[in-house]
């Protein structure tokens, strides 16, 4: 039996890059199938098996690329993969819905706006933000697990920061600095990583990578210029400022969930081979 | 042509390649080779993201077998693989008569 040390180095090469999914032997197994039918048959057309080898792996690509590409589309079965496709509907309708539940309970999180303000309501809308941040943190790691096929280091990385933004909405809603900062931390990667795709186009885009972070971001220097910095006496109106800011952002950001939502619907992995014209 | 030229149309291709029976990777890659008069010449890698993508979508499915000694990955047409097929098929006719309706509609430029 012919001694394919090339193709062995090869896979070996792809085995690394693909180790972690639960069909790597599968996955290697098939291209080490279709390099040796390679092989065989230019060696039948008179090659030396080093050579056809090496015409076998030129032909095929680069093994890490063809990893890359081949990791891109989930493993058949893949549970997480099948809970965010299916819950996609569910997780943008949830944040939309519950941002907008929380821009209306914000007044009663302040406690010189609305005389109805108690603990108890400040409690209720704190656990509205929070809601809505977990759902939009769902949502947006959809976006992750439906463009990389997997939960790869980016994705993992948003993940970490959304788990932050979400305890510390919890913790110390009323320093909403730290969970918006988080947010739009997260947001920002998620929709750069999309900028390629149907996902990181359009309205969606726009509202989520644009406008928001720019509301956000004169929300918050507004509020430091109101409370002098930290440094002074803060101004009487910076609370009823927080409320009307905080709620103009969670209704935008309501608005870039739902504009995300059909869009997410239709996404899948990204293929190199997938156009405009032809869709699996 | 080279592997850009054909993005975009590997999934009609590699449907229509397999109407006629399960086939694996490389004897799918050959087959497209050499229907297309060896045309279409792939970058050989490309192709399996597109059978698992179209695989996890079900319009293919795919057996083990064993051959030689090793392994064998073969990929087969579903219902829901024909009927995409006829799908893609019809929205190529209709991309492809138009395009060519446009091109016909002035004339090409001459040279001088």
């Amino acid at each position: 039996m012919a001694d394919y040390f090339l193709i062995t180095r090869y896979i070996f090469v792809f085995d690394e890059a693909v180790h972690t999914r639960s069909d790597a032997a599968d996955l290697s197994d098939e291209l080490r199938d279709h390099l040796i039918e390679a092989t065989d048959r230019l060696r039948r057309s008179g090659l030396d098996l080093e050579t056809a080898q090496r015409t076998s792996l030129t032909r095929l690509g680069d093994p890490a690329l063809i990893a890359r590409m081949i990791t891109a589309v989930p493993a058949k079965g893949s549970i997480m993969y099948a809970f965010f496709t299916r819950g996609t509907d569910f997780f943008t309708l949830a944040a939309a819905v519950l941002w907008v539940a929380s821009a209306a309970a914000i007044p009663l999180t302040q406690p010189g706006i609305l005389p109805a303000w108690n603990p108890n309501t400040y409690t209720i809308t704190i656990l509205f933000i929070a809601g809505a941040l977990v759902a939009s943190s769902l949502a947006l790691l959809a976006v992750h697990i439906r463009l990389a096929g997997r939960l790869d280091p980016l994705a993992v990385t948003v993940s970490v920061i959304l788990a932050l933004a979400v305890i510390s909405s919890l913790i110390a809603g009323w320093f909403f600095a730290s969970w918006l900062i988080l947010l739009m931390m997260a947001t920002a990667m998620t929709l750069s990583r999309a900028w390629d795709t149907p996902v990181g186009t359009g309205v969606a885009a726009r509202i989520l990578l644009i406008a928001w972070p720019l509301i956000a971001l004169v929300t918050l220097i507004g509020y430091l210029a109101m409370t002098s910095f930290g440094l002074g006496d803060p101004s009487p109106n910076a609370d009823l400022y927080v409320a009307i800011a905080l709620a103009i952002l969670c209704l935008v950001y309501s608005a870039g969930m739902l504009a995300l939502r059909p869009r997410l619907r239709t996404a899948t992995p990204t293929d190199i081979s997938r156009g405009p014209l032809i869709a699996a | 042509m080279n592997s850009e030229a054909l993005k975009g149309h590997l999934d009609l291709l590699v449907l229509s390649v397999l109407v006629d029976g399960p086939l694996h990777g490389y004897a799918l890659i050959e087959e497209l080779r050499s229907r297309s008069g060896e045309v279409f010449n792939l970058a050989e890698g490309t192709v399996y993201p597109v059978l698992h993508r179209l695989e996890l979508a079900g319009s293919l499915e795919s057996e083990w077998t064993v051959v030689a000694g090793r392994r064998r990955r073969s990929y087969r047409l579903t219902d829901t693989g024909t009927a995409r097929l006829q799908q893609q098929r019809e929205i190529w006719n209709t991309f492809s008569s138009t395009v060519n309706s446009v091109l016909r509609s002035r004339p090409w430029p001459t040279t001088s």
